[in-house]
């Protein structure tokens, strides 16, 4: 809900940051690559909250410690257990629940286990059965163990985990769909404080993701809609990086990575058990990956702060290198005024490709191949930070310019014919994202929250897309609106409300029908629709309100929680999708939308020991 | 404990409140201020005149009537040098006043008007292709061997006579390019089941058209236009054209068929 973070829709799967496809952001969690943690509909966050010790987001401009992303970084740690005592939590929802158990193992080491799970189907299922929406499910863990080796010396291994499952009901009438996507992350991390100026951190992690997308029509009848995706990538990444801060006023930052990445792919235009069992109809891709970098952050007098630095890439499938020159500064012009810009320029290897054509996540990651060149892109940002009375508000307004070359899309006639190179399916293309965002943040006090503005534009030009005219990604949204706000009553009642508006999802829908003879093949004419432009059209706006209301209180001695959660309080009938049918007659198409999430009120308990 | 249990079977009634199935709402249909045309001018035949008509909006029942569009002010231009009138004729149908023969080898250009939109489309009519080889597939296709020209394409399709009349083939199944003078091979679609039955030596032909190259691109994408009825799916997009002018779209093209030739066995 942060300023410039938005999603393509209520079923799509990725955070779209600065118009910025998901694949275009790097997450980390505890140093670990993962491709896709994101969960549907805004009913839980990303990430487990019980878990995390600190959450980066850097929307652009990032320093060149981060790589391999064109657009922005999302780092999160998690925490590590607490080392006085067993504790734990425990909590129980309509929708979803969740625990938490962490504490000492020995003296000098700790371990969190923490998970989540989701099973708004399952009340589907019980409750309502007839209805035809989609049914969904996940459940994450994340998990860390620390081991204090030496006075100096901290070894930890963490793990992330998640399973995502979207899935279409018994009763579906149009189309069949299971969808899901699984991460699966292991991290051991070696930090060596070398002397009170030198660190040095040593990772090694295993990546592990699966995505499979199938969705078939209904009627058995195949259909241009019926498609196959499966991607399966395994990681190896060890990483070195070297920490020193060699001045009061300097810290030097440098790193080296070796990723060794395997994809094995399919993309088919149907779908039979034996294509997911069948390895020779797979397609495998391995590379090599290294990754360098050196960056160096200043505070040059009491005002001025830089951070300067490169990264530099060899990729072994595309034998290239690449080199990404990466600058920011900011400029204390009075206590109160910071401002900012950064300029930075990133390649990225891993691409993930969806199709346009179908609102549904059809998730395919695919590397850099001597034919799919990198993507690069180069971004500029300005702006300022104010800090008003005493700082408790903070307001920011930055504005940034991004253009991406080499990005990939399916071509629109792509065949997914097993048979045939997946390189065939894409097309090559370019693109540009420009906005300004605007940020109130109060941040103490009983009422606490922030107001969020973003006006954007994000464009897209392919030679083999809408006649190679320059289009809007689905995802563009020009405003973008979020009112977050807390109030605490006291310290165990507290309300909380989130209002979101966004301009609607792009689409493609046509602007009216025609009739065409069939040439010199006879006098025979049918009737067409005509569509202008790819995703030439904008759905209504989509907004609602949701609210929650939280009450701690102590129960057998132990603290306990009891929550109720309303999503979109005034039941505002979100457009999903808008599409073109025939009305139940048969003979007039109209045009109908259609509302997955309405108003949902789920409560739950929670308690902590 | 009776509060809890009031609030809690409140919670049950909303969330099966909340789970209604999806609700599908008639929306205002897209705007259609588009000027759609068509023509084909096939080599050695009368010219049969251009449609020009707008899209009516997909909410409303077709009809050729409400579509056409009565007022253009309209005129082909033959090699720069003649220029033919046209008049409406009926269904937004324009034509010359006269019979207009349509030559191979010639450069049409349509010249439009309707208010302050103006649109343009050039063409030249290819020759007609002549078969150097016609063979029959296995399953029941046929391929074709013609020698290709520069910046023209070619599509082939299959014919079979029934007792008073023939039936063909409602497509292309490729449409082929070769900016050479060489020898280049198309298939046709394949012959229906239904027609199998009257498939004989003597019934059985096969015909080459060759058109000027827009027709690529527009068969290309012509897939784009299709209706889609289910709400995870969503139109492919536009289709290429080559009538150009602001919100104008259409197709005018120079066409030219070889003679019927009977396929042979391969």
């Amino acid at each position: 809900m942060l300023p410039g973070v938005s999603t393509a829709s209520e079923l799509s799967n990725g955070l779209y940051i600065r118009g910025g496809s998901p694949d275009q952001t790097l997450t980390l969690v505890d140093n670990m690559m993962v491709y896709n943690p994101a969960h549907l509909g805004n009913f839980a966050s990303t990430f487990d909250e019980n878990a995390l010790q600190d959450i980066k987001l850097i929307k652009g401009g990032f320093p060149a410690e981060y790589g391999g992303r064109l657009s922005s970084v999302l780092d999160i740690k998690l925490r590590e257990g607490r080392k006085d005592k067993e504790s734990g939590s425990i909590g129980v929802g309509i929708i979803n629940s969740n625990f938490t158990f962490e504490g000492p193992l020995t003296d000098n080491s700790t371990y969190i286990i923490s998970g989540r799970g989701m099973y708004y189907d399952a009340v589907q299922n019980l409750l309502n059965k007839s209805t035809e929406t989609p049914r969904y499910n996940f459940y994450d863990l994340s998990t860390k163990f620390s081991y204090l080796l030496t006075e100096t010396d901290i070894l930890s291994l963490s793990g992330f985990f998640s399973k995502d499952h979207l899935y279409s009901p018994d009763n579906a009438k149009d189309i069949n769909y299971d969808i899901g996507w699984e991460n699966g992350a292991v991290n051991l991390n070696w930090l060596d404080i070398n002397s009170e100026s030198l660190f040095s951190n040593t990772t090694f992690s295993f990546i592990n993701y699966n995505s499979k997308s199938v969705i078939q029509n209904a009627s058995d009848v195949s259909s241009t809609q019926d498609y196959y995706a499966s991607s399966k990538i395994q990681d190896v990444i060890l990483r070195r990086l070297m920490e020193s801060y060699w001045h009061k006023d300097h810290t030097f930052k440098g790193g080296l990575q070796v990723s060794y990445h395997n994809f094995n792919l399919l993309a088919s235009k149907v779908y039979n058990y034996f294509l997911e069992i069948n390895s020779d109809t797979r397609t495998d891709l391995n590379s090599l990956e290294f990754s360098m970098f050196l960056q160096n952050e200043s505070q040059i007098g009491s005002r001025l702060k830089t951070n300067i630095g490169a990264r530099a890439y060899y990729f072994t499938a595309t034998k290239g290198m690449s080199f990404d020159p990466r600058i920011s500064l900011s400029y204390a012009l009075s206590e109160d005024i910071l401002l900012k810009a950064s300029y930075s320029v990133a390649h990225q290897y891993l691409h993930l490709v969806s199709r346009n054509d179908i609102s549904l996540p059809t998730d395919f990651w695919f590397p850099s191949t001597n034919k799919i060149k990198p993507s690069k892109s180069t971004q500029y940002i300005l702006g300022c930070e104010i800090s008003l009375a005493d700082n408790v508000y903070l307001v920011t307004l930055e504005a940034y310019y991004r253009d991406m070359k080499n990005i990939i899309e399916f071509k629109e006639n792509a065949t997914f014919d097993v048979f045939d190179t997946i390189e065939d399916y894409f097309t090559i293309g370019q693109g540009e994202a420009y906005g300004l965002e605007f940020f109130l943040n109060k941040r103490a006090g009983k009422f606490t929250g922030w107001i969020g503005y973003t006006l954007a534009w994000t464009r897209r030009q392919f030679d083999d897309l809408n006649l190679g005219q320059i289009f809007f990604p689905k995802y563009d949204r020009r405003h973008d609106v979020s009112v977050v706000l807390t109030y605490k009553l006291d310290k165990n009642i507290s309300f909380g409300a989130t209002w979101t508006y966004s301009s609607g999802q792009r689409t493609t829908l046509p602007n009216g029908q025609y009739e065409f003879n069939n040439f010199v093949l006879g006098d025979q004419s049918n009737i067409y629709l005509y569509y202008s432009k790819r995703n030439g059209y904008q759905m209504p706006a989509y907004h609602k309100l949701d609210l929650n209301f939280t009450y701690k209180f102590k129960m057998f001695d132990t603290d306990a929680q009891f929550y109720v959660n309303i999503f979109n309080v005034y039941n505002h009938q979100n457009a999903f999708a808008q599409y073109v049918t025939y009305d139940d007659t048969g003979t007039r198409m109209v045009l109908k939308q259609i509302t997955l999430f309405p108003f949902i009120p789920t409560l739950g308990f929670t308690i902590k020991f | 404990m009776k509060l809890k249990i009031t609030i809690i079977s409140l919670f049950i009634i909303a969330i099966l409140v909340g789970c209604e199935d999806s609700s599908v709402v008639e929306v205002q249909s897209t705007d259609t201020d588009f000027i759609g045309v068509q023509a084909e001018l096939i080599g050695g035949e009368i010219f049969e005149g251009v449609t020009i008509r707008k899209p009516l909006p997909f909410t409303q029942n077709y009809s050729a009537a409400s579509a056409a569009l009565t007022d253009v002010i309209a005129y082909i231009k033959v090699d720069s040098v003649q220029v033919i009138p046209l008049h409406h004729a009926s269904d937004g149908l324009y034509k010359p006043l006269y019979d207009v023969e349509i030559k191979i080898g010639s450069t049409y250009e349509l010249f439009a008007r309707i208010g302050d939109r103006k649109f343009y489309s050039i063409t030249t009519v290819p020759s007609a292709p002549v078969i150097n080889k016609a063979n029959i597939q296995s399953d029941n296709y046929f391929t074709v061997t013609i020698t290709s020209k520069p910046g023209i394409v070619y599509g082939a399709t299959w014919a079979i006579r029934l007792d008073s009349s023939y039936a063909k083939a409602d497509d292309f199944y490729e449409i082929v390019k070769d900016n050479s003078n060489t020898f280049i091979s198309i298939r046709t679609k394949t012959i229906p089941d239904n027609l199998i039955p009257y498939v004989s030596n003597y019934s059985r032909y096969v015909q080459v058209y060759a058109f000027d190259r827009p027709f690529l691109d527009y068969f290309n994408t012509k897939g784009n236009n299709q209706p889609i009825d289910d709400y995870f799916s969503q139109g492919g997009g536009p289709v290429s054209w080559n009538v150009y002018g602001d919100g104008v779209f259409g197709l005018f093209i120079g066409v030219a068929a070889s003679e019927y030739v009977h396929p042979d066995l391969n």
